[in-house]
């Protein structure tokens, strides 16, 4: 037995209230397993990894066990369990970028590990399971012997041109390469354990795939047992032997990856893997009149020029872009992040002018829904003067305003009781709740949505999404729908449309 | 390259301004070189006599440009006061004193403020934080000018660990001029520590939630490790531009505690200057300190660049 966890229990104490994080979990790891922990936001899942790191804020109190190897990390002192950080359990992150030290060199930073355990071990050769002979001796190693173990390591992790990326600094390289050199960096002491602490959330969907089928090469090759922390079960399904899933702090599920997703127990699970499958919305394509056209569309930014004298750059987002949305359909828009896609909405809007092609309406000026549910909702006015406030600007009777309101309260299925409420005292999923009522308000048929369920938990985001497909069906919407999350899109969409073939050619 | 043409230019614009607005304030200010040198018994024939020959009398339109193109080829003139003195001869006999006295301030805001802001950062009691932030925020509030005064009294009258007054320039006594640029220096460095004390203070307790942070205890190292390793570097980033600012402000309180102290400096001659409407005096030394404190911005840029790889200039 690699890992044996027992009774954990580990709660946050802040000066308004005590919140209890995990609340007595018990599972067991074996040696070699890559094991998933799923839940969402909030359901303890990085809090487990965090206390078998002793990496708890100063304000988290924890009782029960955690055997490692036969030994309880609990009770250890901090130098007891600094020996086993980084040597024999270490951690990679979601942000790569800010899990690096900005600066110094990213070869230093994973040189750095060599430096950290420099320790006798009895086991100086251990077999992985494929035969190869990995040396776990660090000690008294030279400059030159450590730089070569480094560059070795990021050949293994399958970073390109490993003696060029060892003289880099973090910023200087892209998302999924830091997160290879955070990869690199965790392994260099050949660790008992991986803990991968949702390392793709925040990676594009491409890179996403290759940093799983990383992990999963390296436990195939090293044997390292790994322990996949991750809201998202596509993910889990992946890559994990085992999964435990969690929710409220507790295990609700666990066993084999199959079995979870054959025979799930709990609701909970159940929910989630709902959330999962039957992906694709069977439409039929919609034919009829256009509430957008765009035609020959190139969106670009003017950059101001390096060097004196220069003429402005143009930064060109996409070329000759031609779609149409139809009346009553939804149209997604897929795209990487930083590939363009909102810009394409602010044009679409009016707020970006540096255009070229045509944009022609047939409806009323189309409204907005953006990923973050807080920032577009004023923080000092009421739910009910928020969504009064278009109404406000076309001249409507308050008597009405207030009917009208009350309706498209019902309508995205928000109590009425919320109309005195601010927006800080709604959840994320209410919130957006509140801005998709907003989008509504002014009468508008046409919507963009911009990412509006990216930032949300899965079981939320399958409901935000059920309302979106239902309100399409009552009010006759035609719909952008905008997205980098592919599952998302297919499940809502009639038809996709992707940046990637309007990118110009570089 | 766009750079140092950029900055060069904001250097050349700032030194035109900067003397435009000298020059202004010295046709509004009232009585004039003449009055002064003479003293207001003089016969207004003497007066005029001395005003001519000046040339005082001109259009203030037309003493700029004359001085201003002479300024340029480096001739910033002779002083009225000490009649057949270059300005720059003036200058340069008291540079070194105020350059000593400044460069041993920021010596003492560098070596004491950098340690005191780490011990302090450390402070994770409520009343050691209060203790730290009440000595700090009582050493700030202190003008220098003030503290100028408590210390000579101090060490002048009840020490005797030095004379007010008996300076020996640094050419003549090197260690004795530093002596006695010492006191004069704590009046002007102490608020100076307190400010960045601080700030630094400040800057690492921001550092020590971020990420890389927790990656750097993750990885298995000590706290010190962490510490001197990680944070620090990342911590004194924003310190160095706090520092230019700095700088500055040390140049700009000696020009007074120098009179304090009676240091034959540039700011004790500035002050007689203005005192005595010796205007070509106080361009070339107001013109300086200008010149001085842009340089500074651009050294404080250079080293910015040279710490942080994500800068570009």
């Amino acid at each position: 037995m690699l890992l044996k966890v027992e009774d954990l229990k580990v709660q946050y104490n802040t000066a308004e209230k005590t919140s209890y994080a995990v609340k007595g979990v018990s599972f067991e790891m074996e040696r070699g397993e890559i094991l998933g922990i799923v839940g969402e936001s909030g359901s303890g899942k990085s809090t487990l990894g965090l206390t078998m790191m002793g990496l708890l804020p100063s304000h988290a109190s924890y009782s029960g066990h955690v055997y490692f190897q036969g030994r309880d990390v609990i009770p250890m002192s901090f130098e007891e369990l600094r020996q086993i950080k980084g040597d024999e359990i270490s951690v990679v992150f979601q942000e790569p970028m800010t899990s690096l030290n900005p600066l110094i060199k990213v070869g230093k930073q994973v040189e750095e590990m060599l430096l950290l355990h420099l320790k006798d071990k009895d086991d100086a050769m251990t077999e992985a399971p494929d035969g190869t002979k990995l040396n776990r001796h660090h000690e008294k190693l030279s400059k030159e012997e450590r730089k070569k173990r480094v560059l070795e390591m990021f050949e293994a992790v399958e970073l390109p041109k490993p003696e060029e990326t060892y003289k880099k600094y973090p910023h200087e390289l892209s998302g999924g390469m830091q997160q290879r050199v955070m990869i690199a960096m965790a392994l260099m002491c050949e660790p008992e354990i991986l803990i991968a602490d949702e390392p793709t959330t925040a990676l594009d969907a491409d890179i996403q795939d290759q940093i799983l089928d990383l992990l999963k090469s390296i436990n195939a090759k090293r044997g390292t047992s790994i322990m996949l922390v991750s809201h998202d079960l596509r993910v889990i399904r992946r890559v994990c032997h085992k999964a435990i899933v969690m929710y409220k702090g507790e295990i609700v599920e666990r066993g084999t990856v199959e079995d979870i997703f054959e025979h799930p127990q709990d609701p909970y699970t159940k929910s989630l893997i709902a959330a999962i499958t039957d992906e694709k919305k069977n439409s039929n394509p919609i034919e009829g009149e256009a509430a957008l056209e765009v035609k020959d569309l190139s969106v670009y930014y003017v950059k101001k020029s390096e060097k004196l004298g220069e003429k402005p750059k143009k930064n060109v987002i996409c070329k000759g872009m031609t779609f149409d949305v139809k009346k009553g359909e939804i149209l997604g828009l897929v795209g990487k992040s930083g590939s363009g896609k909102s810009s394409i909405s602010r044009a679409i809007l009016g707020l970006h002018k540096d255009y070229t092609g045509e944009i022609i309406h047939h409806t009323d000026k189309p409204q907005m829904i953006f990923q973050d549910s807080a920032a577009s909702l004023n923080p000092a006015r009421k739910i009910g003067w928020i969504l009064e406030e278009p109404l406000k600007n076309k001249k409507v009777e308050p008597a009405e305003r207030k009917r009208l309101v009350k309706e498209m309260m019902e309508r995205v299925e928000l109590p009425e009781e919320f109309l005195d409420r601010y927006p800080r005292q709604l959840s994320g999923g209410q919130k957006q709740r509140v801005n998709i009522a907003l989008a509504l308000m002014s009468g508008s048929k046409f919507i963009i949505a911009d990412e509006p369920v990216s930032a949300l938990d899965v079981s939320i985001q399958e409901q935000i999404i059920e309302l979106l497909l239902k309100l399409q069906k009552d009010l006759d919407l035609s719909m952008l729908f905008i997205s980098h999350d592919r599952a998302v899109v297919e499940r809502i969409c009639d038809r996709v449309i992707h940046m990637e073939d309007w990118k110009p050619v570089s | 390259m766009k750079y140092i043409l950029k900055k060069i230019l904001t250097l050349i614009i700032a030194l035109l301004v900067i003397s435009i607005i000298v020059f202004i304030a010295f046709s509004v200010l009232p009585a004039d070189a003449a009055i002064s040198k003479l003293g207001t018994d003089a016969t207004p024939e003497r007066i005029e006599a001395l005003r001519e020959q000046l040339g005082l009398n001109r259009p203030v339109l037309e003493r700029y440009f004359w001085w201003l193109a002479n300024a340029v080829r480096g001739n910033f003139g002779e002083s009225f006061q000490y009649t057949g003195v270059s300005v720059t001869s003036l200058i340069a006999s008291r540079l070194g004193n105020s350059a000593l006295l400044s460069l041993i301030s920021f010596v003492m805001v560098v070596v004491f403020s950098i340690p005191i802001g780490i011990f302090s950062a450390k402070r994770k009691s409520f009343l050691g934080r209060g203790a730290m932030t009440t000595v700090t925020q009582i050493t700030m509030g202190i003008p220098s000018f003030f503290l100028g005064v408590l210390l000579t009294y101090l060490f002048s009258l009840v020490l005797h660990w030095f004379y007010i007054g008996r300076y020996t320039p640094p050419s003549e006594n090197f260690l004795a001029a530093c002596g006695y640029l010492v006191f004069p220096a704590i009046a002007i460095a102490l608020p100076k520590i307190a400010m960045t004390v601080k700030f630094l203070a400040t800057s690492i307790r921001s550092e020590l939630h971020k990420d890389y942070v927790r990656t750097a205890y993750a990885k298995g190292n000590t706290r010190n490790g962490v510490f001197y390793g990680h944070v620090l570097k990342n911590s004194l980033v924003p310190v160095i531009t706090f520092m230019g600012i700095i700088v500055a402000e040390i140049v700009a309180g000696s020009i007074i505690v120098e009179k304090v102290f009676s240091v034959p400096g540039i700011g004790t001659l500035l002050i007689t200057a203005i005192t005595n409407r010796d205007y070509p005096v106080v361009e070339a030394v107001v013109l300086l300190i200008a010149f001085f404190i842009i340089a500074i911005n651009f050294v404080v840029d250079m080293i910015y660049q040279a710490v942080d790889p994500r800068v570009k200039l």
